[in-house]
């Protein structure tokens, strides 16, 4: 029984160095590919933000130039039209 | 011999003696000018009186004495017919010459054809005033003519290019011309004159002048159509017709006659 204990103990420890990764490694992955590709998403992050920020920016111009030609195009009174004079007396 | 010649000397003398008796020369009267009463239908003639030994005047109206008067000036109330006026002066049975002949006769020109302002013809016509007073037609397109047009042909629309040129046109003044429908007139010192409404009788006188009987337009609405009309500046009437419209070509034909003597509304003729 102890023999047993003592075979499930070391079993169980090869297990958790087995499993343990390389030196330098994180989950498979090298800590260097890791930053980089941290930085490369941080990267991305940013430039994702800076797209919304443009296509804020384009929406915001977009209707204020919507508003301008909308407002240019609305109907205007139009002058009356010439037509025939009043008839009048000599002076 | 001697006697026999200083009879005949004695002779010939008395025979022109007796041959000049009764023969006076007279002075024709002069600077005959004739007027319109204050009523626009009476004709006042005047001249300047004969200083020759005279009895008096005699007038005449188209070769027939209608008067006469021992002073210069006379008056031919309320005529109905137009025509030449001469004067003579007289002494018993002798008469002067005739003198100048002044006449009411009104100065006609003959059918024209007239456009549509925005047509392609003249719109505007004027008479000679300062000449024989006849009629021409004139473009209303130059500024320039404003001097001499003094009526216009329209049919206050702004009509497409090309035409057609609708009826119903009318006669106007031309100070209607820049703010014209038609939009082609500049602007100028265009000159004024004053419409009747239509005619019946084109040779009775025209109305009298007044703010009710005299307009800045008025319609062709029938054909033949007579309208009078009057100059504002000068003071001159005159008869207008218009006769064959043609909306197509945008053009009218018009015949005019205009009194000489400023003020006269007679335009028989």
């Amino acid at each position: 029984m102890r023999k047993m204990a003592i075979l499930l103990i070391a079993v169980v420890a090869l297990m958790v160095i087995g499993c343990q990764p390389p030196e330098g490694m994180t989950g498979g992955v090298s800590q260097e590919a890791f930053d980089e590709l941290k930085t490369q998403v941080e990267t991305m992050q940013t430039d994702l933000d800076n797209v919304h920020a443009s296509l804020d920016q384009l929406i915001e111009d977009y209707n204020e130039l919507k508003a301008k030609v909308d407002k240019g195009s609305a109907p205007v009174p139009k002058p009356p039209a010439p037509s025939k004079p009043p008839r009048k007396g000599a002076k | 011999m001697k006697r026999l010649f200083a009879l005949t000397i004695v002779s010939l003398f008395l025979l022109v003696l007796v041959g000049c008796d009764g023969e006076v020369t007279l002075t024709a009267p002069e600077n005959v000018t004739i007027a319109a009463g204050t009523n626009g239908l009476d004709v006042v003639l005047d001249w300047d009186e004969v200083t020759d030994e005279i009895d008096g005047y005699i007038v005449y109206f188209e070769t027939a004495a209608i008067g006469t008067v021992t002073t210069a000036g006379y008056t031919d109330a309320s005529p109905t017919e137009t025509g030449d006026y001469y004067i003579t002066a007289y002494l018993g049975e002798d008469e002067s010459d005739p003198s100048t002949t002044v006449t009411t006769t009104p100065v006609n020109t003959p059918a024209v054809p007239i456009y549509e302002l925005e047509a392609d013809g003249n719109a505007g016509y004027g008479w000679n005033l300062a000449g024989e007073m006849k009629g021409s037609t004139y473009s209303m397109t130059d500024a320039s003519n404003d001097v001499l047009v003094d009526f216009y042909v329209t049919n206050f629309i702004d009509d497409p290019v090309g035409g057609p040129w609708p009826l119903n046109y009318n006669i106007a003044s031309p100070t209607e011309g820049p703010n014209d429908p038609g939009g082609i007139v500049p602007t100028g010192s265009w000159r004024t004159t004053w419409f009747t409404d239509p005619i019946t009788d084109p040779q009775a006188p025209l109305p009298l002048y007044s703010s009710t009987t005299y307009f800045n337009f008025t319609e062709i609405d029938v054909d033949p159509i007579y309208m009078g009309f009057y100059l504002d500046s000068e003071g001159y009437f005159g008869l207008v017709t218009f006769s064959g419209a043609n909306a197509g070509a945008g053009s009218i034909q018009v015949e005019t006659w205009i009194q000489p003597v400023a003020g006269l509304r007679l335009i028989a003729h």
